[in-house]
Parts: C-alpha cells; sequence; structure tokens
C-alpha cells in the first residue's frame, strides 16, 4: 500500500461517495430484477408451490439449491474476518468490511429464501413453536440466525470509528444521512475506554464466528447427508460443504474488491500484492475442495453400489453431464490453472477466473440437490428406473424468484458500499501510522491501545 | 445532473410497468381446464357429488386451484343449485340430503347432475354432467360357533323398467377394512355378485384393530357407470387387539415426539445456544456501554 501522510486523505479516498450514471443504473437495474420477482412471489403466494415444478418427487428446486448457495457464500465473513484476522494476516485488513458485507446480504437471503420455498410463509412460527429439537431444519434455523446476528455485530461493531468519522467529517450529505451517521454511531468519541470494548468485543466475536461457520454450513450438508439417499448419504458431506463454501466466498470477495478498486479507484488499498494473495488462497482453497471432491464421487463410482450407481451415471455420462463437467472444468480446474500463474493472480485476470468460480459454484449447488431427487431408493423406481412424466426444470415462477434473491442481495452490498466506508478507514490508519486528525483524535487513541 | 436524474427515473418507471406487465401477462394465459364429476352414496345416508377441476400440463395433469365451480338442476344451467370453490387439489364435494337429492331425479328415478366451472384470470370455461340411479348396499357378519367369521354383503339397484329396487346381478363389489390411506382389501380385488347380489366371504382372523380390536369394514360399487359409487361401512369388533406398549414415540428417542427428545440433546444444544446468545447479549451491552461513555463525553 503507498503510504498516506494523513487521515484526511484516507477519508477523501474511503469515505461514501455519491453513484454515477453506472452506478445508477446498476441499482435500478437491481431494484427492477427485484420487484419482477416479487411479482412473481406474489402468483405463488396465490396459487401456491405449484406454480413452481417441484413436485413429489423432485421436492427440492433451485430455491433449496440457491440456499446453499447463499449460506456458501456467506462462510467468507468467518475466512477473512476471523480466520485471516486472528492468523494476523495484516494484508486482509482492507477486506475485512467487504466479506462482512457479503457475509450479512448472503445470510439474510438465505434466510428469505427458505422462507420462499415453504410456499406458505405464514406458518414459519410454526417452526419455533411446534418444532422438534431432533430436527437438522431446527438446526439450521438455529444457526442461520446466530450467524446472521454475529456477522451484523461483527460488520456494525468495527464500523463505529468510521461512523463516527463520517458523522463529523462529511458535512455536504442530506440531514437524514448525517443524522444516521450520528445515530449509528453510538455517540463515538475515539476514547480509550470505548475502543477497548471494541477491540475485545469484535476478538471475542472472531473466534465465536469461527464454529458457528463451520456450524452453519456443516448443518446445512445434514439437510442432505441426513437423508438416506444416494450422492447425499455421505459422511463426506459437512467438510465438503465448508470446503466449497470458503472457495466460493473467496470468489466472492475477490470479485467484489476488484468492482470497488476499479469503480472507486482504490488502487492504492487493494493493491496488486492483495489480489496476489487472495489469488493463492483461492488456489489453495480449491486444491482442498478437489480433494473432498473426489472423495465424494471416487469411492461411489468405484464401488457402483445399487441405488448410488444410476445417479453417478446420471452425472458422469447421463442428462446431468454436461453441468458436472463443466462445473469441475470451467468452476474448478481452469481457474486454478490461471491461477497457478502469477499473471493469472493479476486483478483482470483473477476477476475473471473469480466469477467463474462463482458461477460455477451456483450450478455445483444445483447438482448436488436436484440430481439426487430423480433417484431415490424406491423398490418401483429401481425396477423400472424414473418415471419418464418425471422432469425437473424450473418454471419462470422460480427463475424470477431466485434471480430476485440473488439481485436482492447484491442490491443490499450495493446499498451498503453506497452509504458506508467498505474499507476500514481506523484500521488502515492504525496500521499505517497515520498523523492524528485535529478534529477527530481517534486515530492517535488507538495507537496507543 | 436534473435532466439525467429524471431520465433515470423515466426509465425506471417504464421498465418497471414493461416488466410487471410482462410478468402478469405470462401469467395470465388462459388454461383450458378439464371437470370431473363422481356420485358417492354412503349408506348412512350422507350422499355427494365430487367435483375435479384439472388441466394438462405436458404429459401431467394439474389441479386447477382457485376455480369455482356452479352445480346446476338443468343442462340450461338455469337452475342453479350451489357454487363452492375448489381446494389445493382442484377438488370440491356438494352433500345432499336426500331431499335435495330428488330435485335433480328425472321421472326415470335417473339423477342428472350438471356442473360447470366458471371462468376466471387464469381458465377458461369447462362443463360436464353426471347421470346416475340409486343402488343400496347391506351387510351381514356372521361368526360360527368354529370361530370362522363371514361377511355377506347384498347389493340392489333401481330398475328403471319396473321402477323397483332388484338385486344386482354380475356386479363387481370391492371388500376391504380402512385403513389409513387406502383399504386393505378382503377376498378378490372385485367380487362379483351372485342373481340375488350377494357375495359371501370368509373374513381373516389376523387383522389388527385398534385397541379394543374394532375393524371398519368397507363394502362398496366402486364407479359404476350407472349407479356411480356406492359405500357401507360398519365398525366390527373382528380384529385382534392392537396394544401400544412398544410405541417408540412414547419414549426419549431421534424419531420421538417434541416433547419426547434425548435429554443429551436438548442438553448439549440448549447449552450450545445460552453460550453463544448469552455471549452476544453481553456484547450488545458493551454498545450500550460505548453509547453511555460516548453521550457521557468520557
Amino acid at each position: 500500500m503507498n503510504t498516506l501522510t494523513s487521515i484526511n486523505e484516507l477519508t477523501q479516498d474511503l469515505q461514501p461517495r455519491k453513484f454515477g450514471l453506472r452506478g445508477q443504473l446498476w441499482t435500478t437495474l437491481l431494484v427492477l430484477i427485484v420487484l419482477n420477482g416479487l411479482v412473481s412471489y406474489y402468483f405463488q403466494l396465490r396459487d401456491g408451490l405449484s406454480v413452481t415444478a417441484m413436485s413429489n418427487y423432485v421436492s427440492w428446486g433451485i430455491y433449496i439449491s440457491n440456499f446453499v448457495f447463499f449460506v456458501a457464500i456467506s462462510l467468507v465473513g468467518s475466512l477473512i474476518s476471523a480466520i485471516l484476522k486472528l492468523s494476523n494476516a495484516k494484508w486482509s485488513i482492507p477486506l475485512t468490511r467487504i466479506a462482512e458485507i457479503i457475509a450479512v446480504a448472503n445470510i439474510m437471503f438465505a434466510g428469505l429464501i427458505i422462507i420462499v420455498d415453504m410456499g406458505r410463509p405464514d406458518r414459519i412460527l410454526n417452526l419455533f413453536i411446534y418444532g422438534r429439537i431432533q430436527s437438522p431444519i431446527v438446526w439450521d434455523v438455529l444457526v442461520v440466525s446466530t450467524y446472521l446476528a454475529i456477522s451484523i455485530l461483527l460488520l456494525y461493531i468495527p464500523l463505529l470509528p468510521d461512523l463516527a468519522l463520517l458523522r463529523d467529517k462529511m458535512k455536504d450529505i442530506p440531514k437524514w444521512q448525517h443524522q444516521l451517521y450520528k445515530i449509528l454511531s453510538l455517540g463515538w468519541t475515539g476514547s480509550e475506554a470505548q475502543y477497548k470494548i471494541l477491540h475485545k468485543s469484535v476478538n471475542g466475536l472472531a473466534i465465536v464466528i469461527i464454529p458457528v461457520a463451520l456450524g452453519i454450513h456443516t448443518v446445512t450438508s445434514w439437510l442432505f447427508a441426513s437423508t438416506l439417499r444416494g450422492g447425499w448419504n455421505s459422511t463426506n458431506f459437512g467438510p465438503y460443504f465448508v470446503a466449497g463454501a470458503f472457495v466460493v466466498g473467496a470468489a466472492g470477495v475477490i470479485s467484489l474488491m476488484y468492482i470497488a478498486r476499479r469503480y472507486y479507484k482504490l488502487e492504492r488499498y487493494l493493491t496488486d500484492d492483495i489480489f496476489d494473495k487472495m489469488g493463492k488462497l483461492l488456489v489453495m482453497l480449491s486444491l482442498v475442495y478437489t480433494y473432498f471432491t473426489i472423495n465424494e464421487y471416487l469411492t461411489p463410482a468405484f464401488k457402483m453400489m445399487e441405488g448410488e450407481r444410476s445417479l453417478i451415471q446420471d452425472l458422469f455420462v447421463g442428462g446431468f453431464a454436461p453441468m458436472f463437467w463443466g462445473v469441475q472444468i470451467f468452476g474448478v480446474l481452469i481457474p486454478v490453472l490461471v491461477m497457478l500463474f502469477k499473471k493469472g493472480r493479476k486483478p483482470l485476470p483473477l476477476f475473471i477466473v473469480a466469477n467463474m468460480v462463482i458461477v460455477g459454484a451456483w450450478f455445483k449447488r444445483y447438482l448436488i440437490v436436484i440430481p439426487t431427487l430423480f433417484h431415490p431408493y424406491l423398490p418401483a423406481i429401481k425396477q423400472n428406473g424414473v418415471p419418464s412424466a418425471i422432469h425437473y426444470f424450473p418454471t419462470w415462477n422460480e427463475w424470477s424468484i431466485t434471480i430476485a434473491s440473488l439481485a436482492g442481495s447484491m442490491l443490499v452490498i450495493t446499498i451498503l458500499f453506497r452509504y458506508l466506508p467498505f474499507i476500514s478507514m481506523w484500521e488502515i490508519a492504525e496500521e499505517q501510522h497515520l498523523e492524528p486528525d485535529p478534529i477527530n483524535p481517534m486515530v492517535e487513541k488507538s495507537k496507543n491501545l | 445532473m436534473r435532466t439525467m436524474k429524471t431520465f433515470i427515473t423515466k426509465l425506471m418507471l417504464v421498465a418497471v410497468s414493461a416488466l410487471v406487465a410482462g410478468n402478469i401477462a405470462c401469467a395470465q394465459e388462459k388454461i383450458a381446464p378439464k371437470l370431473r364429476l363422481s356420485y358417492i352414496k354412503h349408506m348412512d345416508g350422507a350422499q355427494e357429488i365430487k367435483a375435479r377441476a384439472y388441466s394438462k400440463k405436458g404429459k401431467e395433469f394439474e389441479p386447477c386451484m382457485g376455480v369455482t365451480i356452479g352445480f346446476y338442476k338443468d343442462a340450461d344451467e338455469e337452475q342453479l343449485y350451489k357454487k363452492q370453490e375448489v381446494d389445493h387439489m382442484g377438488e370440491t364435494t356438494v352433500l345432499l340430503s336426500d331431499a335435495d337429492a330428488n330435485a335433480f331425479k328425472d321421472s326415470t328415478g335417473q339423477y342428472h347432475f350438471y356442473a360447470k366451472i366458471e371462468k376466471n384470470i387464469k381458465y377458461k370455461s369447462a362443463e360436464a354432467d353426471l347421470a346416475v340411479m340409486n343402488a343400496t348396499i347391506s351387510a351381514e357378519f356372521k361368526q360360527e360357533n368354529d370361530s370362522t367369521k363371514v361377511l355377506k354383503a347384498t347389493l340392489m339397484v333401481y330398475d328403471a323398467a319396473t321402477k323397483k329396487m332388484i338385486p344386482g346381478a354380475s356386479m363387481p363389489l370391492k371388500c376391504g377394512v380402512k385403513r389409513a390411506l387406502c383399504l386393505l382389501p378382503v377376498g378378490k380385488d372385485l367380487n362379483n355378485t351372485n342373481e340375488l347380489g350377494q357375495i359371501e366371504l370368509s373374513f381373516p382372523n389376523d387383522i389388527p384393530g385398534d385397541k379394543d380390536g374394532n375393524l371398519i369394514v368397507v363394502v362398496k360399487l366402486d364407479e359404476d357407470d350407472n349407479y356411480g359409487t356406492v359405500q357401507y361401512e360398519k365398525s366390527v369388533k373382528w380384529g385382534v387387539p392392537l396394544l401400544h406398549s412398544d410405541n417408540p414415540l412414547a419414549s426419549r428417542s431421534l424419531i420421538g415426539s417434541r416433547n419426547n427428545a434425548p435429554w443429551f440433546m436438548v442438553v448439549v444444544i440448549s447449552s450450545i445456544l445460552i453460550a453463544i446468545w448469552g455471549y452476544l447479549c453481553y456484547i450488545v451491552s458493551g454498545l450500550y456501554k460505548i453509547s453511555k461513555l460516548g453521550h457521557s463525553g468520557t
């Protein structure tokens, strides 16, 4: 990172800025997609889940695969904010808030898409009133809400000094925005006592979020693994899901940091070196994930047990083969090969392969959920195969709601980027040992801690 | 800048309208439904007309939800009897008393039912009609001294020529015991009646009943073209009493009810939740302290 000379310079660079034309058009597009999804959701509420392509065979569709995707990508909050922070990887400081924003936006929509999949959202409270603690679905509800709470706190608490800075420094903003910063900054003055509480809270949360984050994706995997079905009946599923989640989460951060760097001209904060390190991290995570993928498919494919056989054949050489091999080649193999080279870890190539990883990861979740449902352990199916009438391709309702949920999470990220500093100003100042600001002495005090 | 904002606002409005209109138009493409009527007579007195509205989507049939079905006494649909909305399965049932049923009867003693799907925003209109005659089933339950159990059922049908009830000869009757999802068959799948309209079956001794050994025995003429469905039901103490002493749902287990979760699970999950949420409350109290410190100027 090029040397900064003062807190004022830092604030100038990192304070929220009004969107230009491109930003406004992007936001407009997202709002439109979300509205379209809401209209589709109205039809679903009116007519029930019959507007989807789900049936008694394929009872989970893209809503659930999308849910798994959201949970996966949200795991990056714990990777960057907790694991890298606790391992003292200072280079990851500019990424912390981006990662937390991704985590909060995606875990929110993970919860929402589950409600969409319920068909009868008015019965959501029944889960709490009548839910059985023995059910992995109840564990999932508990762990998703806990992870959401921790992610919000982990995003909000380190924001306090920056919010105070915005409150004091940003004068030419609407009154409501100023008032918002004033309320949210909780009267932050940058006193030693306040910093002490802040550091203690953030460190504590960084520790607590690790088991909860592992828990959220492990429990999500158990929703499948605790069901006796080919492709899900696996002891490997927990770690496999966690490994996959870290991959897509890291790719999400790379993608977003490239856009932030390019759009806000933040080359001196989101440096080539950070991209290089994130590229290396993504290679490492992808290789771990590949190891689990091989474990997941090689042993059942070697044995070809009845029940698993038809699923494996369907994935390897059957109807799902193009998607399966497409995910492995374009979502894992090519990105890893590109990132092995230093030039491949430059911002633009890394951005491109990160997006390939994200798209591949979405389709991978589709492959986890849908094909298995075509191969139940039913005697009739064993004898006669899946009835020809049984098929699943999402309806326009499902597509528009699913795409709206993805757009919704991007809209939340966009709004947070518009009104919050997405790189932690006080932490950069602390790390760069900047001169104290005469108006806002917070940096000086934080240095003394 | 202002011009640009106006342009974006207009663009947004146009796009929203186009998207929403497109979405609604897409959803409003009218579907041609089909309507099927069936008549069910329960020998305890209840009679029903069941209507099922469905449409064909590819190779599958889908229920038409949200449609209203009108039941009429005449083919011209001038004498409306009742209008009812279908349920999520696309079905609705009209219950008829004997007096009501007579209103549908013609001079030959045949019952005529007419129904119509009222067109709505999603579906086109469709019609169906059904004609049936009266039929009855009675049954006797005999237990011999050697504990052989015999079920004897008699089917009588209305004869339009003589205008009398006569034995329904050579007609298939289903006989079985009512279970949660369907009938557990007794005898053959279909038992043809003799010239007296009767069937006689020896009843098994080993069918599990309720805790007192009660079975609900059903004899049924199923979806006959001339008489519809006629169903006779009676509770008989011919089953083996079922004791629930080994019911796994009654003990603490993974498959137990909500109140019977295993203790270790209750303790472990509650402890984890209390620990984590307790800590989060502590963190939130830290925020309160930060706020207090800030406002006190410390």
